[in-house]
């Protein structure tokens, strides 16, 4: 063994993106294609280094199944078989799609709060991935602009 | 493919459509980073016709693995059309409907002068375009799909960027995304009147010079269907940033001479809302594929299609 400790993900990726923004970016020169692959690349790479420390898809199912999870009693005692059958889906994102659909094609104070326990975690999750996307959504944007 | 086998390919290819009596060489190309949907290089050409020497600027727009969702053919049907009647559309040179010369399906176009950026001088004339646009005969157009009666302009457009999404996505679906398609198909409208739609338009896709339009350009989703998408795309997709809703609305009433029906405007608002939450699925598939690695595909997958979701549910759900 000649490398025992070798280097981390974050590094590597802190030091890709130092290399890009300092040494590629500027090197480019006129090349518009060119300057805004290598500004999103920047992005691209804090976008990827941002999201090593946690599983946020593994997150984002859990609480989805806990949302539906929290739903089944009175789904069970309320719900018509189509609904009944959306619940046993084992995809959570599945499952939270087909009893969304129901909801609105069988409006009601059910369906009302289906959705709004729904919502609440999904508009969580929607949240949490604009948040983790701005880098590479910052750099999109700089790039239309002509900004990088 | 490199620049210098794209040339040699590109080169031969064109002396056909362009009846050069020798070779054609491509003295300079630049390839722009706007479009996401086709890679676009602007070509200087040289070559000999019967008429002599001469030099030509072209721009050859090749397709992305079906990024975005559309491929060429309504477009160059489209762009040929409209362009033998006068409106102000590129010339199509040529069409290369297989994928055995540059890896995809591409067509070239002749070079239009002007700057796509947004010049509030040129707001009236392109409202007007569109106008006329919508006004244009359509009994003779046998090249897109016709809309069905009833309900046909909502639920066809509401289906087709639904099925777009729905044949690009990776691992799971999104249940918010799914719901919203649900609450359009029960509240589509009627059809009003059925007219060519553009299906991308407003500022950055038309050209101007010296404060006149010289082309509207990006026909990649036109399609035949309800006017009120046009619409409201320009309002709250492409002319958002440029003029506020309430200048819009006065601005087409008071060109296009009637009054818009307000809750049919803001159905459209949310199908295109729809549109590009799904078109930009494609991003998603196509970048995990590894078909097209460029970081665009994932910044478009990710930022660009979680902004637009969320203006899809405030549209929909609030």
């Amino acid at each position: 063994m000649t490398l025992p400790v070798p280097p981390s993900t974050e590094i590597i990726l802190r030091n890709s993106i130092a290399t890009v923004r300092d040494v590629l970016l500027p090197a480019v020169g006129d090349d518009e294609w060119a300057k805004f692959n290598a500004g999103l690349l920047e992005g691209a790479l804090q976008y990827a280094l941002e999201s090593l420390s946690e599983d946020r898809a593994g997150s984002h199912r859990q609480h989805l199944a806990e949302a539906l999870g929290g739903l089944a009693d009175r789904v069970k005692t309320e719900g018509d078989a189509s609904l009944q059958l959306a619940l046993e889906i084992e995809s959570p994102f599945e499952a939270a799609s087909a009893v969304l659909i129901w909801v609105q094609n069988n409006p009601g104070t059910l369906a009302d709060d289906l959705q709004q326990v729904l919502h609440a975690e999904l508009f969580a999750q929607l949240d949490e991935e604009l948040k983790a996307a701005m880098p590479i959504m910052g750099a999109f944007q700089r790039g239309m602009r002509g900004d990088l | 493919m490199n620049q210098a086998e794209r040339h040699k390919r590109l080169s031969g290819y064109l002396v056909e459509p362009l009846q050069a009596t020798g070779g054609v060489s491509i003295t300079a190309e630049h390839r722009i980073a706007m479009g996401q949907s086709r890679a676009m290089y602007i070509l200087d050409l040289e070559y000999s016709d019967v008429s002599g020497p001469r030099t030509r600027r072209v721009v050859a727009r090749v397709e992305q693995h079906g990024h975005l969702g559309s491929d060429s053919r309504d477009e160059v049907a489209g762009m040929r059309a409209l362009h033998a009647s006068g409106f102000p559309v590129a010339n199509v040179i040529a069409y290369e409907e297989s994928d055995a010369l540059l890896g995809q399906p591409f067509f070239v176009m002749d070079f239009v002068e002007g700057v796509s950026t947004w010049s509030e001088d040129t707001a009236d004339e392109y409202v007007l375009r569109l106008h006329e646009l919508h006004s244009l005969p359509i009994d003779d157009i046998d090249f897109l799909e016709p809309v069905s009666d009833g309900k046909g302009a909502a639920l066809q457009e509401v289906e087709r960027w639904y099925n777009t999404y729905h044949t690009h996505i990776v691992d799971e679906p999104s249940p918010l995304l799914e719901e919203a398609a649900q609450y359009l198909r029960n509240r589509a409208p009627d059809n009003d009147r059925v007219t060519l739609v553009h299906g991308d338009p407003g500022p950055g896709n038309y050209l101007h010079h010296e404060g006149r339009i010289t082309a509207l350009v990006d026909w990649e989703f036109i399609h035949l269907g309800d006017p009120y998408d046009d619409w409201a795309y320009l309002i709250w997709m492409r002319g958002a940033h440029a003029l506020t809703e309430d200048q819009w609305i006065e601005k087409i009433e008071a060109i296009a001479g009637y009054r818009l029906d307000l809750e049919r405007l803001h159905y459209w608002k949310a199908v295109n809302f729809l549109m590009g939450v799904c078109i930009d699925q494609t991003s998603h598939r196509i970048y995990v594929d590894g078909s097209n690695p460029a970081p665009n595909l994932l910044a478009i997958a990710t930022g660009v299609h979680l902004s637009a979701l969320k203006r899809l549910c405030d549209t929909v759900f609030d």
